[in-house]
């Protein structure tokens, strides 16, 4: 496939906070991952070429890949998160960028 | 409330809506009629649903609707799509009447608080056009401060 075949891609850093704190890696995987097949579906996860690409425990900084014309859908599931497993959580977007260089 | 309250990245201020004197809540269509006859109100109906005639007069009198993004995040799974729905109707008519439109969080809580970005995100899922999302940031801030 030519690179210009291929979808067009966004990278959204964000800030994870779960009571307050950063979850651990294994955690913030499974949130972001809930989180985003509820919102959106199966069918919506798989046309957004939805991708966690990295999460920092220390900060809870991560950044997440989705198709270029879904950046606003993406960044107001995002919006949309307050709670999880009883617990305020908060998924807040910061960067969107074409590049993961950038976006971090 | 909204002096203590951490200013969300991106926004110039905050405003409780309590205390702009022309916001309204609207609960039915009597309520909604003895709001609009302020110029420049701003209302909001938790169950967007208004009708066309005070769409009209609200468009007459330089008023605007309003889309509160509590309302999303205090309804969790096919509730939200509903919610979402009557908003994009809600738009859609309004449009039509040339009717003023904004977003704004209506929040109660701090955690309900949300930045420039995701409201712009939200008017985008809902449906604003790029012209539509600007002249909606500047009426607000004209009917804020009115």
């Amino acid at each position: 496939m030519k690179p210009s075949e291929r979808f067009k891609k966004r990278y959204i850093a964000f800030l994870l906070s779960v009571g307050g704190a950063p979850p651990n890696p294994a955690e913030a995987k499974q949130l972001v991952h809930e989180h985003f097949l509820s919102f959106f579906g199966e069918s919506g996860v798989s046309s957004l070429a939805f991708k966690l690409i990295r999460y920092d425990v220390l900060d809870g900084k991560g950044l997440v890949r989705c198709e270029r014309s879904r950046v606003d859908e993406t960044i107001f599931c995002m919006a949309c998160l307050s709670e999880w497993k009883g617990k305020k959580a908060r998924m807040e977007p910061i960067t969107t960028s074409g590049t993961i260089r950038r976006a971090v | 409330m909204a002096e203590n309250l951490a200013k969300p990245d991106g926004l110039d201020s905050l405003a409780p809506a309590q205390s702009l004197k022309n916001f309204s809540e609207i609960a039915n269509a009597a309520s909604a009629r003895n709001a609009i006859k302020r110029k420049g109100a701003l209302l909001h109906s938790s169950s967007y649903e208004i009708e066309d005639g005070v769409l009209l007069e609200l468009a007459a009198r330089g008023g605007a609707v309003l889309f509160s993004f509590s309302d999303v995040l205090h309804e969790r799974g096919f509730r939200r799509g509903i919610i979402l729905s009557k908003m994009r109707l809600l738009l859609s008519a309004a449009r039509k009447r040339k009717c003023g439109f904004a977003v704004c969080t209506l929040a109660k809580k701090p955690e309900e608080l949300r930045n420039a970005r995701e409201l712009t995100a939200f008017a985008a899922v809902l449906g604003f056009s790029d012209v539509e999302r600007k002249d909606a940031e500047r009426r607000m801030g004209e009917l804020v401060r009115a």
